[in-house]
């Protein structure tokens, strides 16, 4: 059928006769090219781009690059979220209302998202590559040992750092370096002597308003501050960052200042959970300022604290005051907004088990807007696998041992038991986590023996549950800090500071996935960086945080040396 | 059954059955707003050769369910699925390739404007810059320091994870 000789035509043959006129390739609008490259793989269409300015504009299209998106990144997602999973999977590609939530949250605020660079910038999370730079922040001991310790914040490519002889200071990372703005704590209504140390610190994650961030601060001696960068102006040295608030001052003459000392906050205007070193957990909600001054422009409304005329703000109302006697550190507090008119507190811990191990709980608090108290609180715990599993085979019978009560065999039984069942491996941690990282519904933990461990955590109007643990491998040395986000993106990091590894968690982790869920951070380093920036053996490693972009993690040398280290995954 | 006609660029007449006709979206819109017709419907921007290879394509495929609504379900993802007669179909000269693509487009007919573009994606595939300019003979109108740039701004995408492995991350722990 192939009647290629056919010379009906006139133009045609003798085309193919001068193999320099235009190529037959060229005849085909942008659109056709466009469809033609929607079936390429990245690599090609890195090659397209090299060929000629007209394939390389259309290799470049965001329409291109966004279906590879979704096609890589984004209907995987899909399908491991339970619930959506049943829906036809063809409905989603990129109806909005699909991709609205599905997309991250640096994605939907993108109108002209560029499509290409987030996938590279995905590509290189999933392949663990970036570069990294260091900002030195502290050189030499500014105090005698102990050198008190510094806490550290990630938040929209900004990091915050507090400690008691610098203060509270900014860096932005895009300005590699440069020491940003730094604001002294003790000023106005705080006094060094009173408060003491920092000791917390917590940003506010209620981020409407991009161009305000709340910072509060927690301190020895239980006090707290309130502080707002303004970041309207976007130039660096135009940060303007103010201290808001500070309270409640700490009764003088108490002498037992030091179980007073906040150890962990969380902030979510109009509401700030601090918890004590006593364990006390204690809920603020800042009051709606109705009379507000008259200077507040139109982006502030709504804004349950707004201060944009500078003055201070109303003291917060205590709407509870919990005292606890079984939770123990590590622990995580987090808000979360439910609804509209509700707010979730809780704080996620470990706590010991009767035989051996360690497992964790979770208690939940709910206020509402216009109510002064607690409306709601419940709590509940990963009952370790041992007695769970058990639990299942004998389920509905009435057999004793499928109650929460211990069993009468030993710990080590139960942990043979558990190895029988298809969950090998997820034995109940022996050693009290070393760190415990919330963001609902994904419930991290990390070991010193090298793994971590993740919970789900379910909480709806009904109830509230934490399912069975799974042990997570990769790391090769004792973990130290693990940090989960809300779309199940994990980062941790190793004692000593070298081994950073990157999770993908979201909705679980299957057992075919359990084994590599992770990557390994190696950033690509040039030949001329500093000798210093290698991870000398004294070193210790803190995670500071991370966003869509970045990992920051401390790193505290010998003799008081600070750096900050930035994995910058955008290459 | 039913037949019409059809008459290509070069004033060449086609007669072909309706059903076969009506693989493509634009004839079958024309038949229906026109109603029956007679005479042939001219189809200008395809000549005899091309019109009766479109129409070989057609009558092969004319059993197939109708073309999806959705233009990127999970069928067009992998541009090596292309079924084994199509490939066989799709050997011919590039003229004629590119030919197919322009017709298929332009009569509506999606399935085959696919095979066409995953044709093409194919003769892309695993090629070097300088391959594909050979392959289809396009001028580099780049200066050899564009060129570099370019080549350093893609790295990144150079050693890509397969497509059929979106989301596993490829490392052994």
């Amino acid at each position: 059928m192939l009647k290629r000789s056919a010379p009906e035509s006139q133009e045609q043959p003798s085309k193919r006769r001068r193999p320099n006129t235009s190529p037959h390739i060229t005849r085909l609008s942008d659109e056709l090219l466009l469809r033609i490259a929607s079936f390429l793989h990245i690599n090609d269409l890195a090659s397209c781009q090299s060929v000629s300015k007209r394939l390389q504009r259309i290799a470049r299209d965001d329409q291109i690059w966004k279906a590879l998106f979704y096609a890589r990144f984004v209907r995987p997602r899909a399908s491991r979220i339970p619930g959506l999973a049943r829906a036809a999977p063809s409905s989603l590609h990129y109806s909005s209302r699909n991709s609205r939530w599905l997309q991250d949250e640096g994605l939907a605020r993108a109108a002209g998202t560029k499509w290409k660079e987030l996938y590279r910038l995905r590509h290189n999370w999933n392949r663990g590559s970036c570069s990294v730079s260091q900002i030195i922040i502290a050189e030499n001991p500014p105090l005698p040992p102990p050198i008190p310790p510094l806490m550290i914040r990630v938040y929209e490519g900004l990091v915050f750092t507090v400690d008691p002889t610098s203060g509270l200071r900014i860096w932005r990372l895009e300005h590699k370096g440069v020491p940003v703005i730094g604001l002294d704590l003790y000023q106005g209504s705080l006094e060094f002597e009173r408060y003491g140390v920092p000791t917390a610190l917590a940003i506010d994650e209620d981020s409407d308003s991009k161009q305000v961030v709340n910072v509060t601060v927690g301190f020895e001696n239980g006090g707290f501050g309130l502080y707002q960068l303004d970041t309207a102006t976007e130039s660096l040295p135009k940060l303007t960052f103010e201290h808001s608030y500070a309270g409640p001052p700490p009764s003088a003459g108490n002498s037992s200042s030091q179980r007073l000392m906040i150890t962990s906050m969380a902030f979510c205007s109009p509401y700030l959970l601090t918890m004590s070193s006593s364990q006390l957990l204690t809920v603020y909600r800042f009051s709606r300022s109705a009379d507000r001054g008259s200077s507040s422009t139109e982006r502030d409304f709504g804004k349950d604290i707004s201060i944009s005329d500078g003055r201070m703000m109303h003291a917060p109302k205590i709407l509870s005051s919990l005292r606890s006697h079984t939770v123990w550190p590590p622990l995580s507090l987090s808000l979360r907004r439910s609804t509209q008119k509700s707010m979730i507190a809780s704080i996620a811990y470990a706590f010991p088990l009767y035989i051996s191990g360690w497992s964790v709980g979770i208690q939940e608090l709910r206020f509402t807007d216009d109510a002064d108290t607690v409306v709601e609180s419940r709590i509940a715990t990963a009952v370790p696998t041992g007695f769970t599993s058990f639990g299942i085979t004998n389920f509905g019978g009435s057999s004793p041992v499928g109650s929460p009560a211990p069993p009468s065999e030993g710990g080590g039984g139960i942990r043979s038991r558990s190895k029988s069942q298809q969950d090998i491996g997820n034995d109940t941690p022996l050693a009290q986590p070393s760190s415990i990282s919330y963001t609902h519904p994904y419930l991290l933990a990390s070991h010193a023996d090298n793994t971590l461990t993740l919970y789900m955590v379910k909480s709806n109007a009904a109830s509230l549950s934490i399912e069975p643990g799974q042990r997570l491998w990769g790391h090769t040395s004792s973990v130290s800090t693990a940090q989960v986000s809300g779309r199940g993106k994990a980062v941790s990091l190793s004692k000593r500071g070298s081994e950073l590894r990157v999770w993908e968690l979201e909705g679980g982790v299957s057992e075919r996935r359990r084994l590599n869920a992770s990557v390994k951070v190696e950033p690509q380093v040039s030949p001329q960086a500093d000798v210093r920036s290698q991870w000398g053996a004294e070193d210790t490693g803190c995670l500071g945080g991370f966003d869509e972009e970045k990992v920051v993690v401390l790193r505290e040398q010998d003799e008081g040396r600070r750096v900050l280290v930035v994995y910058d995954f955008t290459l | 059954m039913s037949e019409i006609k059809l008459l290509s660029s070069d004033q060449a007449t086609i007669t072909v059955e309706k059903s076969v006709a009506e693989r493509s979206i634009l004839i079958k819109n024309m038949l229906e707003d026109v109603g029956e017709v007679t005479e042939a419907i001219p189809i200008p921007n395809v000549n005899e050769n091309v019109l009766k290879k479109v129409i070989e394509w057609c009558e092969h495929h004319k059993g197939d369910p109708p073309a999806q609504a959705d233009d990127d379900s999970d069928s067009r993802k992998k541009s090596s699925d292309i079924d084994e007669w199509d490939q066989k179909f799709m050997q011919v000269d590039q003229e004629m390739l590119f030919e197919i693509i322009l017709a298929a487009n332009y009569l509506d007919i999606k399935p085959l404007l696919d095979v066409g573009c995953k044709t093409v994606a194919n003769m892309i595939k695993g090629k070097s810059p300088e391959e594909i300019r050979k392959t289809f003979n396009i001028q580099n109108d780049f200066t050899p320091d564009e060129e570099e740039q370019i080549r350093r701004e893609n790295e990144w995408a150079e050693e890509s994870v397969p497509r059929s492995q979106p989301l596993d991350i490829d490392e052994a722990c």
